[in-house]
Parts: C-alpha cells; sequence; structure tokens
C-alpha cells in the first residue's frame, strides 16, 4: 500500500471495512491541490486549499456527509476545546479526523523528514482519558499518544482543520455517480508539471532557492499513484485480467512517471549549484517526458472508462479520444 | 568489485557537505533514511556535491530508490562518471 493523500486515506478506512469499493474515491487525486506560493515554492498544503468539493463527491458515492468541526473563525484554543468535548462523547461509528503536525510527534515515521508536516490522522479515545489513540491510515501506522502531545502537534500555527462523519451507513456507488465523479476530476492537463515548470523558470536565472522551492515535491509527485486504483478499479470492472493483461505495464509507467519527478529535482539541485544553462535544459526535457508520459496514461484511463461506460449500458456515449476532452473536463459527452 | 568510497571517506563526506555528526563507526548497513536520518532532498544534494566534485554518479533509474538504500548498497551502486 503506498501512500497518496492523508486526507483520502482517512475517509476510505471506513469503505475498506464494507463492502463498498473505495478505489473509485481515488478518481482525480492524481491531480488534487496544491499550493504555489507568492514566491514559487512548491507546497503540499496551504490554508486556502479547500477539500469541500472532495468532501461532496464523498457523499455523492458514499452516502455519507463529512461535517467539519473545525471553525477557522474562532481561535485555536476554543476549536481544542470542541475537539475535547467531542471525543468526550463521541459514539464508536462515529469517526473524528484532525490536521496535526506530524513533526511535533518526532517518535512517528517522518519520512519525508520535513521541519513542518501538516498531515491529517484520526483519533480515537481509549479508556484512560488521558490517552488518545492516533489511527494514520496514510502511513499504517496505530498507536496511543499522550492527549496533551497530540492537542500540542494540532496547537500550532501551520495546520487547522478537522472533520467527523458517520460511518454506519455506508451506500454502494453507482455506476452514474462514478462515472460521474471521474468526469469532474480529469484535467486534459497536468498541473503538477506545469508547476514545476513554473518554479524552474522562475528560479532560472537565480537559482539559489530551486533545491527548497521543490523540496515538497516528492509529497505531491506520489499522488500520481492514485491512477493504479483507477487501472485496477477499471480492469477489474471491464473483466480484465490483471495479471494476464498490461494491467502492471500501466503500473510501471505510474511508477516511471513518479520517479521522473525525482529526477527533476535531481537535475534542479544540480543546476542550482552549476548554473550550466545544459542543466536547465536537461530539466526541461525531463518536463517534456513527464508531459508526455502522463498524457498516455490520461489518455488510456478515458480509453478504459468509455468501454466502462458501454458495457455498464450508459446511455450518454462518451468521447475517447482524449485530445477532444475539454479544457475543464467537467463534461465528454 | 569494489566501492568507489570508503567509509570514512563517505562519512567525511556527508559531515561536511550536509552538515551533520555522523554516528561512528559506519557498518554499512544503515539505512540512508530511516537510520541516518538524510531526507530525499539532502540525499540529492550529496549525489549531486559527489558528481560534480568527486565525478561518482548514481544511474537515474536508482535516483527514486536513493532514500531506502543502505550506505553498501549506495556505496556499491556510484559509478564513475563518463568523460565524453
Amino acid at each position: 500500500m503506498i501512500k497518496v493523500h492523508c486526507l483520502v486515506s482517512c475517509v476510505c478506512e471506513v469503505i475498506k471495512r464494507s463492502d463498498a469499493d473505495h478505489r473509485p474515491y481515488y478518481f482525480g487525486i492524481w491531480d488534487a491541490d496544491f499550493a504555489l506560493t507568492s514566491e514559487f515554492v512548491l507546497s503540499h498544503h496551504a490554508a486556502h486549499i479547500s477539500h469541500e468539493a472532495m468532501l461532496d463527491w464523498y457523499r455523492l458515492l458514499y452516502g455519507i456527509t463529512v461535517h467539519s468541526w473545525y471553525d477557522p473563525s474562532r481561535s485555536k484554543a476554543a476549536n481544542l476545546t470542541v475537539l475535547e468535548q467531542f471525543m468526550k462523547t463521541k459514539r464508536p461509528e462515529q469517526s473524528v479526523i484532525v490536521m496535526l503536525d506530524l513533526a511535533r510527534l518526532p517518535e512517528r515515521e517522518n519520512k519525508f523528514h520535513h521541519e513542518v508536516f501538516p498531515h491529517y490522522v484520526m483519533l480515537e479515545p481509549t479508556d484512560d482519558e488521558d490517552r488518545w489513540r492516533m489511527l494514520d491510515p496514510d502511513f499504517r501506522y496505530e498507536g496511543e499518544f499522550d492527549r496533551t502531545r497530540i492537542l500540542q502537534a494540532i496547537d500550532q500555527p501551520t495546520v487547522a482543520g478537522g472533520f467527523w462523519f458517520d460511518g454506519s451507513q455506508v451506500k454502494l456507488p453507482d455506476t452514474e455517480a462514478v462515472s460521474s465523479y471521474f468526469m469532474s476530476g480529469l484535467k486534459r492537463h497536468h498541473p503538477l508539471t506545469e508547476a514545476v515548470e513554473q518554479v524552474i523558470l522562475h528560479h532560472a536565472a537565480r537559482p539559489e532557492k530551486l533545491p527548497e522551492a521543490l523540496k515538497q515535491l516528492p509529497v505531491i509527485a506520489i499522488r500520481k499513484y492514485a491512477y493504479e486504483h483507477a487501472f485496477a478499479y477499471f480492469y477489474e470492472r471491464l473483466g480484465i485480467d490483471l495479471v494476464a493483461s498490461d494491467f502492471d505495464d500501466w503500473c510501471d509507467k505510474i511508477e516511471q512517471l513518479v520517479n521522473q519527478y525525482t529526477i527533476i529535482q535531481h537535475r534542479a539541485i544540480k543546476y542550482s549549484m552549476t548554473r550550466d544553462r545544459a542543466d536547465l535544459q536537461d530539466i526541461q526535457q525531463w518536463l517534456v517526458a513527464q508531459t508526455t508520459l502522463e498524457d498516455d496514461i490520461k489518455r488510456q484511463l478515458v480509453d478504459l472508462f468509455s468501454r466502462f461506460q458501454q458495457k455498464e449500458g450508459e446511455t450518454d456515449a462518451t468521447r475517447t479520444l482524449y485530445d477532444q476532452l475539454p479544457a475543464s473536463s467537467t463534461v465528454i459527452r | 568489485m569494489s566501492p568507489l568510497l570508503d567509509y570514512t571517506s563517505f562519512c567525511q563526506i556527508v559531515e561536511e557537505q550536509l552538515e551533520v555528526t555522523m554516528q561512528q563507526p559506519v557498518t554499512g548497513g544503515e539505512r540512508l533514511r530511516d537510520d541516518l536520518q538524510l531526507d530525499s532532498m539532502r540525499l540529492l544534494q550529496l549525489l549531486v556535491h559527489l558528481e560534480l566534485e568527486h565525478g561518482y554518479v548514481l544511474v537515474d533509474e536508482q535516483l527514486a530508490q536513493l532514500p531506502q538504500m543502505t550506505v553498501d548498497q549506495l556505496l556499491q551502486s556510484l559509478a564513475q562518471k563518463e568523460v565524453v
């Protein structure tokens, strides 16, 4: 299991324990929102990033409404009080999600070794009111912490946010909802590669800050593994054998896409040291390669989606040619 | 084939370039990320230094595996850069 997106992992945990298929929820996560600061620094998290649409689709697919218990208009202290009260009264079928700074819990594995690491986890009370259980589906971690230490990790200026939902009634997603969700999340362009290109161009003349500007690229790049869930879902729904088919070849391409971002990061660091235009050109060639590769992946996915719709008897035929997708990708009819 | 760098030289380069203190002695089995606490960006910075100052390179296909590598695996994988 590969880490893809922490909030998605949290809300999918209850789906995985049900009869519903969690994989459609990963549609579009390959292009999930990230931030590019005014200094052209790439960031996997920013206060302005809204998860509203993502959680609306969760309701449409699985029938579960996700509520925000965190109120950004109130103080952090007030929100912590709300959380503590909720933890005392919550029912077992209710799930609590909170954003905390994982870097404040050094005993937790911090694979990216970032000094600040905003991250969504789930919390459960224990028999001891001073201890809370932390469930971190994204990193497949589960363990108990002193309540005060978790509260300290939440009480950081770099993090804010939290949700709750009742997962007792999970609806099986219907084909129409799955199709609509797929279409809503498919972008013709590739926002991450485009953003990396903007970062490179912005820092090209004075590249000393370029390595720091791309430091969080690996955290965002792994979202591309969401493509694997989509391929596996469509292949299975189409009755295609994953082992005997070209499924592994597409997984290899997805892994190549992720790994090539590491090559770009490496070249960017190299360019920041050499300032050699040949190294800059090398980066640009890799960016072109990324675009071509992701074009191939999206095109194949659209073809699979079209076959899926035909098999499911969808009356509205989809265009199978990726080139005909509108820029917004909101409608393929 | 014997590695291009021995443990002593490797540790010296890491300490100088990344401004960290290495736990001594290094036995080779330490994982670069989880045991030596070197994040992916610092590892890439180290690689670029090894290439530019020492002429040692890691092939692109192995870059993504770098954080999971042990010291031995990295040292065994480094190759002399070809001069065109």
